[in-house]
């Protein structure tokens, strides 16, 4: 049977995943990005052999202008001339364009853009999650596989975009990360790059400074320092423009542009404005053709007064490629240069028709495709405009060609470059509402009285999930009526929010929780404080120090509790627990992989160093004592309370200590494999390993679930005869051992079955962090019991009769919001010191193959969400530790253990139900930062898995542990507990 | 808290202590004026010495004034100078409480009494200050441990911890340890007494006159400010006073002023209550 606990936090689930399948689906808009490579080469149109990329970092168009804004800063307008002056001197060799980059304006998504000819978009479905280097095709791929060899000089972007492509001997990458650094990358460039010209090796040379980007960055535009900057690149064009040959063809452009205080990211005009100049000694364009204006588009930038020609910077895709003699690539959205094509009456024409038809074919692919439905709502007018071309002629045709490129490109930007608002608000509405419903039923349950809170659980069951089904079925009808307004929301949509919204609503206006003075008193601080990190990039970016400040001061009220303990026993409990969770939470915090943003305030230490991925020495040395000692302390802590027999005799030493073991060797020799430390073995310690891992799995899974499942219970019964009031009768005394913890201590080792197969998917000095977490955990456990028995007994002081102390079941056992917080906060600590970062490459997809030497579907899939998020579900399955720990089996009161285990269920929900509102609405608002994809995005992704797993670590935890735990206790003791 | 209904209770039951209330608010007054316009010095102005004795070069890429300069350049050497102006501070300032202490417990005695109580106190001044040195460096000891469990780094940068948790125990420690006497772990009754006062002033956080809340506040608060002040460290301003320990140094400084102001005006208001109740009473007294 299915508890109520299990439906009620099914339904918190349900809501949950609803908006965040709302907000997500307006957020992170996904293009596929299909692997075919375009085929089809022309050589007629080529007309050079080389070409020279010269990229300078954020040149904006202005910076090259002929007539730039008015009034002229003396900074960075009429600087770099050469463009100009080569322009004025050979008009049909050299061509100044202002060029549209597409944002988000971040060199990374630029250089995406500017080698593949596509639009950018934060998911590339069906590429590889874990690189960022390109599957698409591009130009790059083509060169590759025309044989022709590619140079490098400059930003290592290049290199993590393309690992494989560029010659070794030719490629001199740099560090692009220092923003301080204003030369290195720049003189990389000149010292490498004019060397090259004086030789052909190479047929593509790649140049890429950083630093106009870094000097804009750093001073803004307005400053000395960018006018002797780009006076240095003025003169390295110089430099080139002299080196260069008939048959190298050159391009200079910036990637994207500025804004006024020189950075950039987002969608303003400055930023998209980019300049870009194309030079080729032999001419290009002959003044005898005409090319009809309606194709060469311009455009005015702010504060001139002459207009230029306005081109998309993806443009050079498609022109690159036919001047080079190569095919068009595949996923190129853009259109040939009209100018550079002029030479004779036919060039344009045909480069057109070629790009046209690559555009179409890419269209015809992507519709096919499984996300080709994007396309229905544009397919009519593409048709259109497809037709159109046949029934022209001449400069007409021209036009129609045009006309059909722009039109796929202008589509193909709304599908996949705009966030959807509507989608997102209705998720940001979805997840809002579902906090303050949680938050409803987290206090009311508190009010509801002992007696009635299972048919109140229930009501609350069928009247959340009728009102969603009435929600789901009129949400037809009103999609129907309203999808004009509802732009690119589909039917499934409307019908899911109007679900979510009305059970919702329907659970809120059904539980109103009564709003007190002192409701709004007990603020949790540290989740306010912990959700506002997320509206800033600093706190986000550090966020795994500042959890850990958190941490420790949200166990400083336990600590002057225990100051003012009226007895030494619980005075030195609390004050030696805190020590204890202190320490250990602090040590935990020396792991840490550091992310890109931390330089150079973070090294590395969950790895031997930043370029490897081996275990440091300490971790190898402190492995097998940790997964030694884990269990022994775990022991020592259950003795306190008596509670360490019964099951706990044999479960901890029999298979903890075995499992644990076992999953530290399994590293070990994972290391041992890869560090090749006993020689080649061949295949052997693989296999032994694999062996290994999935017999440790195995038997946790099963036979540790089986044989807890049978008997859940840590008792264990002394007997001893002593005299009773007559001495010549002799009684039998029986005493119970483990009776104050009867609830806890089983629960405990259900929770052990999961600790055990997370380590297993845990690295070794991931193993180290998880066992101090867990005793981290044990003596937060302790505390908390401990101050309220201060608490208890306090009270009891001051009431009228203080006799109540002796009664050990009158202690307050309500629990309160700010309990659950340290744990969710311990589970947050753990994750980043297990050796995750809220970035992509933090993910460690080695322990994908933990249960088997290939990727297999699904034990490499859970193995990795293990890894990556094993704490969540970790500290979500021991929230009800909280309620449970040391509570007696009494007849009375009977404990409602169900009811508070429930509390502290929706409790812990809460928590990250909000940090996911917190990581959405920041996202959303801030989506066009600078840094949207760097750092919100993927802490927006971070916390809607940390809610879902939380959510269905509380499920397991709640309905199905505590459930057994609580009806094998009731079995036990008689009919004394209320589950 | 459970400050609030002790503190109630003192107003109720205060009718009939108003008329001994003693406290001298003139000098109180002007002292923690003094104090904590002198405090505000030795953290902005006592640092800019350095300039004196080694005129620095500062960095032409962050432009800043010389003013900020001579505090962020070396941040230890910053903390040497205002730790060396807060035990001068603190000596000084301790005294008055300590003079005050005294004159409001050995109030009411006979003028004979007095006189040997003023004796004993004189004699004891100086052992009672090493004491009280003793235990405000063992508090920078347990203040240093705990900064680096609020994850401060636990290898490098010890002289700043240090001096920060040195600086923190002087303006949080010095004074009450020095007027009410050190905790000690031993068993007699004095220092079980003593060990209950610091109780109740510092865990229970319920001070009861105006020199245990000139005391109180200002500790409180300056552990406050340090830890408020650890949050502009994270900011991508890259900025020189963000350098370790600068932010929460300051922030505890202005902690402490501010929780002396406060201790200062919570107390004068009382004082003004308490006068108007007594004149109340006079009148009614009068009248009847």
């Amino acid at each position: 049977m299915i508890s109520r606990e299990f439906r009620i936090l099914l339904w918190v689930l349900c809501v949950h995943l609803a908006g965040i399948y709302l907000f997500t689906k307006g957020f992170l808009l996904t293009r596929l990005a299909l692997p075919d490579r375009g085929a089809y080469a022309n050589t007629e149109l080529a007309t050079h052999k080389r070409a020279v990329l010269l990229v300078i970092d954020a040149l904006r168009f202005d910076f090259i202008a002929e007539y730039p804004p008015e009034p002229a800063s003396p900074f960075h307008h009429n600087i770099l001339t050469l463009p100009r002056e080569l322009t004025a001197a050979h008009p049909e060799q050299s061509f100044i364009f202002n060029a549209h980059s597409d944002p988000p304006t971040t060199t990374l998504q630029r250089l995406k853009g500017l080698t593949t000819g596509s639009l950018p978009t934060f998911v590339d479905a069906g590429e590889n999650f874990g690189g960022s280097s390109i599957h698409e095709d591009s130009i790059i791929h083509q060169l590759n596989a025309a044989g022709r060899k590619i140079a490098l000089a400059g930003d290592d972007t290049w290199l993590t975009l393309f690992p494989d492509a560029f010659q070794p001997n030719l490629t001199f990458a740099f560090d692009s990360f220092n923003v301080e650094d204003l030369h290195t990358v720049d003189e990389g460039v000149i010292d490498n790059l004019l060397p090259l010209m004086q030789h052909h090796s190479w047929d593509f040379a790649i140049g890429h400074g950083l630093g106009v980007d870094h000097a804009g960055h750093r001073v803004g535009p307005d400053h000395p320092v960018l006018r002797a900057k780009l006076e240095q690149m003025n003169h390295l064009l110089r430099d080139v423009v002299a080196a260069m040959d008939d048959d190298t063809l050159l391009i200079m452009l910036g990637d994207h542009g500025m804004d006024r205080m020189g950075n950039h990211g987002g969608d303003s005009v400055l930023e998209t404005m980019s300049a870009l100049w194309v030079y080729s000694k032999i001419p290009l364009s002959l003044p005898e053709h005409t090319i009809p204006d309606a194709i060469l588009p311009t455009i005015t930038f702010p504060d001139a007064t002459v207009p230029q020609r306005h081109v998309q910077q993806i443009d050079l895709v498609p022109t690159i490629s036919l001047l080079l003699g190569l095919p068009i690539p595949f996923n190129n959205l853009g259109t040939v240069i009209p100018e550079l094509f002029n030479r004779d009456g036919s060039s344009l024409q045909k480069a057109m028709e070629l790009n046209a038809a690559q555009i179409r074919h890419y269209l015809d692919a992507y519709r096919s495709s499984s996300s080709g439905k994007e396309l229905d709502a544009a397919w009519h007018d593409f048709s259109f405009a497809w037709d159109d071309i046949d029934s022209m002629d001449g400069n007409d045709r021209l036009v129609a060609l045009d006309n059909f490129t722009r039109l796929a490109l202008s589509a193909c930007r709304v599908l996949w470059a705009q966030f959807n608002t509507f989608l997102m608000s209705a998720g940001l509405a979805v997840i809002g509402l579902s906090i303050v419903a949680g938050w409803a039923l987290y206090s009311k349950l508190r009010d509801v009285e002992d007696d009635e809170w299972e048919k109140w659980v229930d009501d609350k069951v069928l009247w959340s999930f009728s009102a969603s089904a009435v929600g789901f079925a009129i949400g037809y009808p009103t999609h129907i009526m309203f999808h004009e307004y509802l732009d690119g929301v589909a039917t499934h949509q409307t019908m899911l929010f109007a679900a979510a919204i009305s059970s919702l609503l329907v659970m809120i206006t059904t539980t109103r929780p009564t709003i007190t003075l002192k409701s709004l008193k007990s603020l949790p601080i540290f989740l306010i404080l912990h959700t506002l990190c997320f509206a800033s990039n600093s706190f986000t970016v550090w966020e795994d120090r500042i959890v850990l400040f958190f941490l420790i001061s949200s166990i400083v009220p336990s600590v002057i509790t225990g100051f003012t303990a009226p007895t030494s026993r619980l005075r030195y409990r609390i004050l030696g627990f805190s020590a204890l969770f202190a320490v250990c939470t602090r040590l935990m915090a020396m792991s840490t992989v550091c992310r890109e943003e931390q330089h150079p305030y973070c090294a590395v230490t969950f790895y031997a160093s930043e370029s490897s991925s081996a275990p440091p020495i300490i971790s190898l040395l402190l492995a097998f004592p940790v997964a030694i000692a884990v269990p022994r302390v775990v022991r020592r802590i259950l003795r306190i309370s008596k509670s360490d027999s019964g099951l706990a005799a044999t479960f901890i030493p029999l298979l903890l200590t075995p499992s644990l073991i076992a999953g530290t060797l399994f590293w070990m020799l994972e290391w041992a494999d890869s560090a090749q430390v006993l020689g080649d073995m061949g295949d052997v310690l693989r296999v032994v390993r694999t062996g290994l891992a999935r017999t440790a799995a195995a038997v946790m899974l099963i036979g540790g679930i089986s044989i807890w499942w049978t008997s859940p219970v840590c008792l264990a019964i002394s007997k001893s005869q002593s005299s009773g009031a007559s001495a010549t009768q002799e009684k039998t005394e029986v005493t119970v051992l483990g009776f104050a913890n009867a609830f806890g201590s089983p629960y405990l080792m259900f929770w052990l079955i999961f600790l055990s197969i997370v380590w297993l998917m845990t690295q070794l000095s991931g193993q180290i962090v998880l066992g101090l977490s867990s005793i981290a955990l044990l003596s937060y456990l302790e505390i908390i019991d401990s101050v309220r028995d201060v608490h208890g007994l306090n009270a009891a002081f001051t009431s009228a009769t203080p006799s109540s102390t002796l009664d050990l079941t009158n202690t307050n056992r309500d629990l309160v919001f700010s309990e659950i917080v340290p744990l969710a906060l311990l589970a947050t600590h753990t994750y980043y010191s297990t050796g995750h970062q809220a970035t992509f490459p933090s993910v460690q997809w080695k322990s994908a193959f933990v249960l088997g030497k290939t990727l297999s579907f699904p034990f490499s899939h859970v193995s990795v969400a293990l890894n990556t998020f094993g704490s969540f579900l970790l500290f979500a399955l021991a929230i009800p530790l909280v309620v449970l720990w040391n509570l007696p089996p009494v007849p009375h009161p009977r404990p409602k253990i169900g009811a508070s285990a429930l509390r502290a269920a929706l409790g812990m929900s809460l928590y990250f139900a909000v940090l996911a509102f917190g990581a959405a609405a920041c996202a959303a608002v801030l989506r066009r930062h600078l840094m949207v994809w760097k750092i919100f995005a993927p802490r927006y992704l971070v916390a809607v898995f940390e809610l879902g797993v939380v959510d269905v670590g509380v499920l397991v935890g709640v309905g199905v542990g505590v459930g057994k735990v609580g009806r094998e206790i009731g079995r036990v003791f008689g009919k004394v507990v209320d589950t | 808290m459970p400050a609030k209904p002790k503190a109630a209770k003192t107003l109720v039951s205060s009718p009939t202590n108003v008329q001994h209330a003693f406290f001298p608010y003139a000098r109180y007054t002007s002292v923690v004026g003094v104090h904590t316009s002198l405090v505000a010095f030795t953290a902005l102005f006592l640092p800019q010495t350095s300039l004196l004795l080694w005129p620095m070069l500062a960095d032409p890429d962050r432009p800043q004034s010389q003013f900020q300069d001579a505090l962020t350049d070396s941040p230890v050497i910053t903390l040497a100078w205002i730790v060396a102006g807060l035990v001068v501070l603190q000596v000084w300032w301790a005294g008055w409480i300590r003079q005050w202490c005294f004159e409001y417990t050995s109030r009411g005695g006979t003028s004979d009494q007095i006189k040997v109580d003023r004796y004993q106190y004189d004699r004891g001044r100086f052992s009672k200050l090493g004491r009280a040195a003793v235990f405000t460096s063992c508090v920078a000891l347990v203040f240093h441990a705990t900064i680096v469990l609020f994850g401060a780094p636990s290898a490098s940068h010890l002289p700043h911890t240090l001096l920060l948790a040195m600086v923190l125990a002087l303006l949080s420690a010095f004074a009450p340890a020095y007027a009410l006497g050190s905790p000690s772990l031993s068993s007699d009754t004095s220092s079980l007494i003593t060990r209950l006062n610091w109780t109740r002033l510092f865990a229970e956080l319920s001070p009861r006159n105006p020199i245990e809340r000139a005391l109180v506040y200002p500790a409180v608060a300056t552990l406050l400010g340090a830890w408020l002040g650890a949050f502009p460290i994270a900011l991508d301003w890259d900025r020189p006073w963000q350098a370790w320990p600068l932010t929460p140094l300051f922030g505890g400084i202005a902690g402490y002023i501010v929780g002396s102001l406060s201790a200062l005006s919570v107390s004068a208001l009382q004082w003004l209550a308490d006068e108007n109740i007594r004149r109340e009473q006079s009148e009614k007294q009068k009248t009847t």
